[in-house]
């Protein structure tokens, strides 16, 4: 009755005029700038951030929140109408570009709607269930325990988005690194401020994000040429009856590995998709129809994506752990908001957080409502040129950096970032692990050198275990830091045989006649195009 | 050629040892008491280690191209470094007018009427928004 309550009280703060358009205008803006080429979620996110901070701190996340979801389900729908993948929508593309292609695209819209309605809700009871259980577990987490989970959520980060954990995390501690700049939060003295004064407030994170994800993708965007599947227009929207009954068992298991993959480490939207796909493909009832456009193709996929969108505020929320580079750009726009998300939040600001979870369940009806009518009208962005739009994109970074400090010095800060992030790109470094260690380094070093303080300088509670736990695990503290730290080892042991597995494959292909190497790969067929690599 | 992984591995080397060689400015201190370069030296010491493993691994697999476009990279820099410099000496509308103009040079199609277009719709933007949602652009 605890949750019923609870969720009464947030649409009592969520259901006012003022936050009703908020969360319609977040959804819309958000789905309008998510359907543009190269601008994926975190893109979308930081450079609509400067609009909130005139805002009070409910309504700023509440249309947070809405640019948030709404950014993807614009992917959703651009991935389905023309074949344009974002990082948020990579599965989106297989079958519902091939129900495009059958002239069923109202009818895949209308499904990948309902379907995040589906996910969605079930998502927010997961959320609203689990949050406030969670935040009690957070009060086990000391400086050594907090230290721990950072660590093992930027090698769960990198190795879910760039697959080797060497990689993201080497940019993870290259994102640690740019957030030492600035002034040492405990003595006061400025550090690799290079004598540069604007430097000594530390670099702002919208710079960093806008430089990185605004900046960098265009000038890659640039150098492609450009081509797009060309869209029709023509759009049946309602569903028959046989088809619209189809939905519902594949929407439902994807909301459930949606919702479960969303509170994981380093998961998120974009690792739930391919598990639900994967799911429906071995227990759906039409499974051999999939890849074909078929509606479980669609509805599964839309329904984990919406799901873990949602679930991935519980860490966040209750532990304070961003758990994925979205949500740490979530995290500092909270900051910025003045709302700093954890444990406490639940108790100190209930009306934001009821607030905030019932207005996920408005936005979900708006974007039904909204969108699914007249995705005609928002397609219609597409008829606009590249050429034409990315001086747009670019003046919109500027400006969006410039008033966040009122300071032009901050745009020297965002170029800078964007040769960077361009140089990253060309060097295949994804730059999403850097802005998560850019948001935890902060974070990470407080808590390290609280943990050093306490125990002298020991590592020992790193791998401190008190074996009595076992046997009585209501008295004793439970090993949360040392079992962490041996999920850590555990990926990099992994990652260690899987290369040189790798390796020895590689070298037997290559000392094998290249006759083999024609021959048809069975797995790629079935997999997403390669030619669809993610882009945020 | 470059070798990308190499060069990947290079790049990182870079970073860490811009970051490592700025530490003994600051006061390291020792593990029980941290001062405030100790956590900086030892992130980038790790940096340092992981860039070189990279280096390390790269030459035991395939070498990849690296591809770099200095073209599009340059204008795109040229075009924010000109807006930040001329609003502040000279004022905004110019220096989106610069922008726009340096930018548009960029994609494939260039034509002078659609850059004016573009232009004058982005300095109304930026009128709009410092008129109506009271966003304060030093426009003129």
């Amino acid at each position: 009755m605890d949750i019923i309550n609870n969720l009464a009280f947030g649409f009592e703060h969520a259901l006012t005029m003022q936050n009703l358009l908020l969360c319609a205008t977040g959804c819309v803006v958000g789905m309008l700038v998510g359907l543009l080429p190269g601008l994926g979620p975190l893109a979308t996110i930081s450079l609509l951030l400067p609009l909130t901070f005139s805002l009070p701190p409910a309504g700023a996340l509440i249309m947070l929140a809405g640019i948030y979801y709404g950014a993807q389900y614009g992917d959703n729908v651009s991935a389905i109408t023309m074949k344009i993948p974002h990082a948020a929508s990579i599965v989106a593309c297989i079958d519902g570009y091939q129900m495009t292609l059958k002239g069923k695209t109202g009818v895949a819209l209308f499904t990948a709607g309902v379907s995040s309605f589906i996910g969605g809700t079930v998502a927010i009871i997961v959320l609203a269930w689990l949050a406030p259980v969670l935040s009690n577990v957070a009060l086990l987490f000391g400086p050594v325990e907090y230290c721990a989970l950072v660590l093992f959520g930027f090698v769960c980060v990198s190795f879910v988005t760039t697959g080797s954990v060497l990689d993201g995390l080497a940019m993870c501690f290259v994102g640690v690194l740019l957030g030492q700049v600035g002034t040492d939060i405990e003595t006061g003295g400025q550090r690799f401020t290079f004598n540069i004064i604007s430097l000594s407030d530390g670099i702002h994170l919208v710079s960093i994000a806008l430089g990185l994800f605004g900046i960098a993708e265009i000038t890659k965007n640039l150098d492609n040429k450009e081509h797009r599947s060309p869209f029709s227009g023509a759009i049946k929207l309602i569903p028959t009856w046989p088809e619209f009954k189809r939905i519902f068992p594949s929407a439902l298991r994807g909301s459930v590995v949606g919702s479960i993959l969303g509170i994981m480490p380093g998961g998120g939207p974009v690792i739930a998709q391919f598990a639900a796909y994967a799911v429906d493909k071995r227990f759906s009832k039409y499974r051999h129809e999939i890849g074909q456009g078929a509606i479980e193709g669609v509805a599964g996929q839309a329904a984990a994506d919406e799901a873990a969108a949602r679930t991935s505020f519980i860490p966040l929320m209750s532990l304070g752990i961003p758990e994925n580079a979205v949500m740490a750009l979530m995290m500092a726009a909270f900051i910025i908001n003045g709302i700093q998300p954890g444990p406490s939040m639940i108790a100190k600001h209930p009306e934001l957080f009821w607030g905030l979870v019932a207005s996920m369940w408005i936005g979900n009806c708006f974007l039904l409502l909204l969108n699914v009518p007249l995705v005609r009208i928002w397609l219609s962005v597409f008829k606009i040129k590249y050429s034409s739009l990315f001086p747009a994109i670019l003046f919109f970074c500027c400006i969006g950096t410039y008033s966040i400090n009122s300071n032009i010095h901050d745009i020297y800060t965002t170029a800078c970032f964007g040769f960077f992030g361009y140089v990253f790109l060309r060097f295949k470094l994804d730059p999403a692990p850097l802005i998560l260690g850019f948001i935890l380094g902060p974070m990470l070093e407080e808590n390290f050198r609280r943990a050093m303080l306490i125990n002298r300088g020991s590592f020992e509670p790193f791998f401190h275990v008190n074996w009595d736990w076992f046997i009585n695990p209501h008295d004793v503290k439970p090993p949360i830091a040392a079992f962490l730290i041996l999920l850590v080892s555990m990926f990099f042991a992994w990652q260690l045989i899987s290369f040189f597995i790798d390796l020895r494959k590689q070298r037997a292909a290559r000392s094998a006649a290249p006759a083999h190497a024609a021959e048809p790969n069975l797995a790629a067929a079935n997999a997403p195009d390669p030619q669809l690599k993610p882009e945020l | 050629m470059i070798n990308q992984l190499t060069g990947r591995g290079l790049l990182l080397v870079a970073v860490a040892l811009l970051f490592l060689l700025q530490a003994p400015n600051l006061t390291v201190g020792n593990l029980s008491r941290p001062g405030p370069g100790l956590f900086p030296v030892i992130i980038s010491s790790i940096l340092l280690v992981i860039g070189i493993t990279i280096i390390g691994r790269s030459f035991l697999m395939e070498r990849v191209p690296f591809e770099f476009h200095w073209r599009n990279l340059a204008l795109i820099v040229v075009s924010l470094l000109s807006f930040a410099l001329i609003s502040e000496y000279v004022n905004m509308l110019a220096g989106i007018a610069v922008m726009t103009t340096i930018a548009c040079y960029a994609s494939e199609d260039f034509s002078i009427p659609r850059t004016a277009t573009i232009v004058v719709v982005l300095c109304a933007i930026a009128w709009s928004m410092r008129r109506f949602l009271g966003v304060q652009l030093p426009l003129y």
